[in-house]
């Protein structure tokens, strides 16, 4: 549950970061659940990774589709990426790393301080 | 302790990449920041043309304001008020064109390495050395004298400045965040820069040196045969025939040096082909008794386009027409009493002065018996990535030492002074705005007396029937020939001495042929009183256009649309038939027969799907090439003769010193040249066949005119448009330059004024807007729009796409 839970938080917390914000502010609540839940680092980037990841390609999904890929046929050539869902998943994957990294780092700010509990078989849970 | 580490390591690798992503490395834009949905390009793209208008918040006004926008996307902003009007007017142009308004002001006062980098720095010396910003600043001093005109600028300049100031990254124009740079604050200044950027498109084109350079080797006998000042196919602006009561003042001619020492490298040339045609056609002529101005400023063809289009009425103004981003007012246009356009009035106002400095600190040069001192001026380049360039450019009272040993690696004595006229004082936004709520001609004629440059051919009419033209401009006095080498600056006399009185500019008024007409040609015959001279006079569309104005007697709408994309090329008429004489057909192999027998056939129209036009172009280019080719072993800046000298030498000479290939034994003839480039032709034509994968060589596909992003970025660029012309012909369609703004004005004593236009771009420079690329294929197909042009704002019209209206109390 607390693996689904966080990863929940951050996909809506990515979905809905206002424009006004400079993009990198994607890596505050990832930072922040990472400090504040036990888990273990693979889990925990995963839930950024994912969260924001699939965050990402559901607004650009849904903005290229609303504008019929009107600028991003254009920018792709730009920057010689060969199509526009391989850009889609291209900058989703960034996002979803830098957010992974954001969880792990405050996962590791949290440990050390707290020492984790007992040992336990991997598990997403 | 280990756990630190990790975190630490984590932090630092969390914190590197985030900085990388957010900002430039080299040429690879900040992909986090560029990419990123919540503000990256993604935002930039508009779902329909309508959407982006919601973001119009005019905080600044005086009155209540109707903001209309049609289907073709141009704002009709009706204020109550002028400062309302201009307010509007700078902040929805700025809405749609920001990022190009900046751009222009920074690639013409030497900035663009700021933004993009080493590439430019070259340029920009260049455009620091022609003096821009010095003559923008002269200019805007005279401006604020004149308090009238200046309240209006502050408005216009205001109005950018709320739209820019209510930005914030995710509504930047897209490319700034591609070139990762901030917009900065508009400013009057800018707007100053922006007129001289057009003085330097259109006058600050010389060959003074180059000539210089030519007359020493050449001899002044076959120089002036190379490149003759008149020739007797001429059809000036100003009808042959035309009587000048007045007289110019008599200049003594002094004592001309010869000068051996000239800098190597010359600055890059504005573009020859900045041209264009306008005419008015008077009741008499059209079959409706109506009159019709039609104007087609000829520029660089670029995305966003150089115009914008506007409607602005007020209680003062009720104008329409093309705007230049970044000025207030209509530059070509029309309202309800009057219409007019302008083309490129040629002239030679820039001189070049040797300065003999008193020693190597150059701090004082010769004048007559005088040192006069100079002025240091230390420009400081920025340069993205890299560190600051400093330039010191000297100035003398002629104007910036352009060309000496720090521009090229000249030796220390060679130092030339650049004299032109745009470095003068001028106030020509006054004439805009008084030619914007002109009633009548004699309101034309006041307007064109405040416009100094850079000179423009006015073609003008109004709805009681007259029609005019005024060559509008500061032009100096000249002795025959001067300036058109380089002069002496250490002789007072060299100097100009006066400016020819605008009573004498070159005008006529409601003409006995029924129109009057311009396109960059002789302004008039030699018998003008005063001496002028251009190296670049067009020798063929002027001709063309009179043919057909006088050949057509009950001028329609029709014929008006026809003339402007008419696609005959004079060239081809007048040297074809003497190319195809000096090629003995009998020696031609098969294939070589096929595009001979073609090219005999040719009607001489370069519509977009001839085949003829092609060889034609291509051959004449290599016979250009194979004859001048002497030229090419020159080590400073040369030109070589034009089309129009070279057809005419091969028709009057047999024989001519150029004809023969020196680095040969054997003595080529003319037919040799001939012969020889149309066999390369037939070989380059059959490979771009197959490079190409086509079985005909349209023209269109053969030319490629295009639209260029001002980047250069390719998918912000159009390729391969489908439209006929060339630079020789009335549609004067090229690859990068053509009709920037084709409109069609009538004005009827009791109708309202109508008016037709098209321009290969939109409004809006946003290539994520659909509107980005509109106008461009009915452009090239020769379609035109019909301009939405009333007094009041319109209720009910199913061509209103947007509205707001901003009530203040």
């Amino acid at each position: 549950m607390n693996f689904i839970l966080r990863t929940l938080i951050i996909g809506i917390s990515s979905y809905y970061i206002p424009s006004i914000l400079p993009w990198w502010t994607i890596i505050i609540i990832p930072f922040i659940l990472g400090s504040l839940f036990d888990d273990n680092y693979l889990s925990h980037f995963l839930s950024g990774f994912i969260g924001t990841g699939v965050a990402w390609i559901f607004i650009i999904l849904s903005i290229d589709f609303n504008t019929q890929s009107i600028l991003s046929e254009k920018i792709i050539k730009v920057l010689e990426v060969d199509s526009v869902n391989y850009l889609i998943i291209l900058i989703s994957v960034v996002g979803g790393i830098v957010s992974g990294l954001g969880t792990i780092t405050g996962y590791s700010f949290r440990r050390i301080f707290i020492n984790k509990k007992g040992k336990r078989d991997f598990r997403f849970n | 302790m280990k756990k630190k580490i990790l975190f630490v390591f984590l932090l630092i690798l969390t914190g590197t990449l985030t900085y990388f992503l957010n900002n430039q490395f080299k040429n690879i834009p900040p992909l986090g920041k560029l990419l990123n949905p919540y503000n990256g390009f993604w935002k930039n793209a508009e779902s329909d043309k309508i959407i982006f208008l919601n973001n119009i918040n005019l905080n600044n006004l005086n009155e209540t304001i109707t903001i209309q926008y049609d289907s073709m996307l141009v704002p009709h902003i009706y204020a109550k008020n002028d400062e309302d009007l201009f307010y509007a007017q700078g902040y929805l142009t700025a809405m749609h064109r920001l990022w190009q308004m900046e751009f222009q002001i920074k690639a013409a006062s030497g900035q663009l390495s700021e933004i993009i980098g080493m590439g430019a720095l070259n340029r920009d010396r260049e455009q620091r050395r022609k003096g821009i910003l010095y003559a923008a600043k002269r200019t805007l001093k005279k401006s604020k004298t004149d308090l009238e005109t200046n309240k209006l600028l502050e408005a216009y300049v205001r109005g950018i400045n709320e739209y820019i100031d209510n930005l914030n990254y995710s509504n930047y124009p897209i490319e700034y965040k591609l070139l990762d740079y901030k917009p900065e604050k508009w400013t009057l200044l800018k707007t100053f820069i922006l007129m001289e950027s057009m003085s330097d498109m259109l006058s600050s084109r010389d060959t003074d040196i180059e000539d210089t350079y030519l007359l020493n080797i050449l001899g002044k006998e076959k120089y002036d045969q190379l490149f003759p000042e008149f020739d007797a196919r001429i059809d000036p602006i100003i009808p042959k025939g035309t009587k000048f009561n007045f007289k110019s003042k008599t200049l003594e001619v002094p004592e001309i040096k010869k000068f051996n020492l000239l800098p190597k490298k010359t600055f890059t040339k504005a573009h020859q082909d900045n041209g264009s045609n306008n005419f008015a056609i008077s009741p008499d002529k059209t079959k409706d008794g109506n009159v019709y101005v039609a104007s087609q400023p000829d520029l660089s063809l670029n995305l966003p386009s150089i115009w914008y289009l506007i409607h602005l009425n007020s209680p003062t103004y009720n104008t329409m027409g093309a705007s230049l981003p970044g000025a207030p007012g209509v530059i070509i246009g029309f309202n309800d009493y009057v219409a007019w356009g302008e083309t490129n009035a040629t002239r030679d106002v820039v001189d070049w002065y040797k300065i003999n400095f008193r020693d190597n600190s150059r701090s004082e040069y010769r004048y007559g018996n005088k040192w006069l001192k100079t002025e240091k001026v230390i420009e400081e380049i920025k340069v993205k990535n890299s560190e600051a360039f400093y330039d010191t450019v000297i100035y003398t009272h002629y104007g910036p030492v352009s060309y000496d040993h720090n521009f090229s690696r000249d030796s220390l004595k060679t130092n030339f002074a650049m004299r032109w006229i745009a470095h003068d004082e001028s106030v020509e936004y006054k004439t805009f705005l008084l030619l914007n709520k002109a009633k009548n001609i004699y309101d034309i004629e006041e307007a064109l007396k405040y416009f100094h440059g850079p000179a423009q051919n006015f073609a003008y009419g109004t709805k009681y029937g007259d029609i005019g033209l005024t060559i509008a401009g500061k032009f100096p006095i000249k002795w025959e020939e001067q300036g058109k080498f380089v002069l002496d600056g250490s002789d007072p006399n060299h100097e100009w001495q006066d400016y020819i009185p605008y009573e004498h500019s070159l005008k006529i008024t409601n003409p006995k042929r029924g129109f009057v007409s311009s396109a960059n040609q002789h302004p008039s015959e030699k018998t003008y009183p005063y001496y002028y001279y251009s190296h670049n006079y067009e020798m063929y569309r002027g001709r063309r256009l009179n043919d057909r104005l006088e050949s057509i007697n009950f001028i329609e709408l029709v014929d008006v649309m026809k003339i402007q994309n008419d696609n005959f090329s004079y060239k081809a008429y007048e040297t074809l038939p003497v190319i195809l004489n000096k090629i003995d057909s009998v020696s031609l192999s098969e294939k070589e027969l096929k595009y001979y027998y073609q090219i005999s056939d040719w009607d001489y129209f370069s519509n977009s799907d001839n085949t003829s036009a092609p060889i034609f172009n291509l051959w004449w280019s290599n016979i250009r090439k194979n004859l001048w080719e002497e030229f090419d072993t020159m080590t400073y800046s040369y030109r070589k003769p034009n089309s129009f000298t070279t057809s005419k030498i091969l028709e009057e000479y047999d024989d001519f010193d150029f004809y023969d290939d020196i680095t040969t034994k054997n003595i080529e003839s003319i037919n040799d040249i001939v012969s020889k480039s149309f066999i390369e032709t037939v070989d380059s034509l059959d490979n771009w066949k197959e490079r190409n994968k086509k079985s005909k060589i349209l023209w269109k596909d053969f030319k490629n005119t295009r639209v260029r992003h001002l980047l250069g970025i390719e998918s912000f660029s159009k390729n391969n448009i489908d439209i006929g012309g060339y630079r020789n012909t009335v549609n004067a369609a090229s690859q990068g330059h053509g009709p920037s703004w084709r409109m069609i004005v009538k004005l009827s004593k009791d109708e309202e004024t109508e008016a037709w236009g098209i321009y290969p771009g939109g409004q809006s420079g946003n290539p994520g807007s659909p509107n980005y690329f509109e106008g461009i294929y009915d452009w090239g197909k020769g379609n035109y729009k019909k301009l939405l042009f009333s007094k009041e704002p319109l209720t009910n019209n199913s061509k209103i796409i947007y509205e707001k209206k901003i009530i203040i109390e």
